[in-house]
């Protein structure tokens, strides 16, 4: 199999990395808005399991995808542990309407958006 | 005589990735390095870049890599363009996936980006002596 040995961290030019670590406020920005709508749609008079919902929580799953690897590319593993999980919650519920209002997602995306932001200024 | 790999084209939605990329390919590797951030990207511009070799991330917003590339081998119009995924699902099962729908190899992320462009020679020059 291609390159399946994880490069050191090391390797990886810290400016690289600090860059990262700046952007991480845009990506908490991205989850947060993607969650907030998708709370939107579960307020409004469109039932669950709409295509809008399904969207979102696509969305969700496509942003903490992107994270995963990245974080774990410039060696932010816990950062990248957390958005493996929530990836894994996402695909789930994505197949799943009756998961999108009850799953443990949204907490958990709350709580990654909380972990980028702390990252992103410290 | 084997063409040498000079011409890369990256599709890659990740911002901090395609400019590890390029740090990578371009100003280590010394290749002709060329950026898309999406699928309808890299359909209208690559072809004009002619690459010979294409990384394709997998997950994009909008067209995935898995439906961009058969479109990206029609646009490209050159048998020996060599389009590889780049992905952060790595796995065994993951790569006879891909390979089964048409990339030509699959690279995982994380990757190193020290040695991507040596991998990617050596990839080159296994895949076009047959």
């Amino acid at each position: 199999m291609a390159n399946t040995s994880n490069p050191p961290p090391d390797a990886i030019p810290e400016a690289f990395k600090a860059r990262f670590r700046a952007r991480l406020a845009d990506r908490a920005n991205a989850f947060e808005t993607a969650l907030t709508a998708l709370l939107q749609t579960q307020t409004s008079d469109k039932p669950q399991g709409t295509a809008d919902a399904a969207e979102l929580v696509f969305e969700l799953q496509r942003l903490a995808h992107s994270l995963k690897g990245a974080a774990r590319q410039f060696g932010f593993d816990a950062l990248a542990d957390e958005a493996q999980a929530l990836e894994t919650l996402t695909r789930e519920a994505g197949t799943q309407p009756s998961l999108r209002n009850t799953g443990g997602f949204m907490p958990a995306t709350q709580a990654l958006i909380e972990h980028c932001r702390t990252l992103s200024v410290s | 005589m084997t063409e040498a790999l000079t011409r890369i084209f990256c599709v890659e939605d990740d911002p901090d990735i395609r400019e590890l990329l390029d740090m990578s390919l371009k100003d280590l590797g010394g290749f002709e390095v060329e950026m898309a951030a999406d699928a309808e990207q890299a359909l209208r511009r690559a072809p004009a870049f002619k690459p010979q070799i294409v990384l394709l991330d997998v997950m994009l917003p909008n067209m995935s890599g898995p439906e961009a590339l058969p479109l990206l081998r029609k646009a490209l119009e050159d048998p020996a363009a060599r389009i590889i995924f780049l992905t952060a699902k790595a796995s065994r099962s993951a790569r006879d996936e891909f390979l089964s729908i048409g990339a030509d190899e699959v690279f995982f992320k994380p990757f190193d980006a020290m040695g991507l462009g040596d991998q990617l020679l050596e990839f080159w020059a296994r895949s076009t002596n047959g």
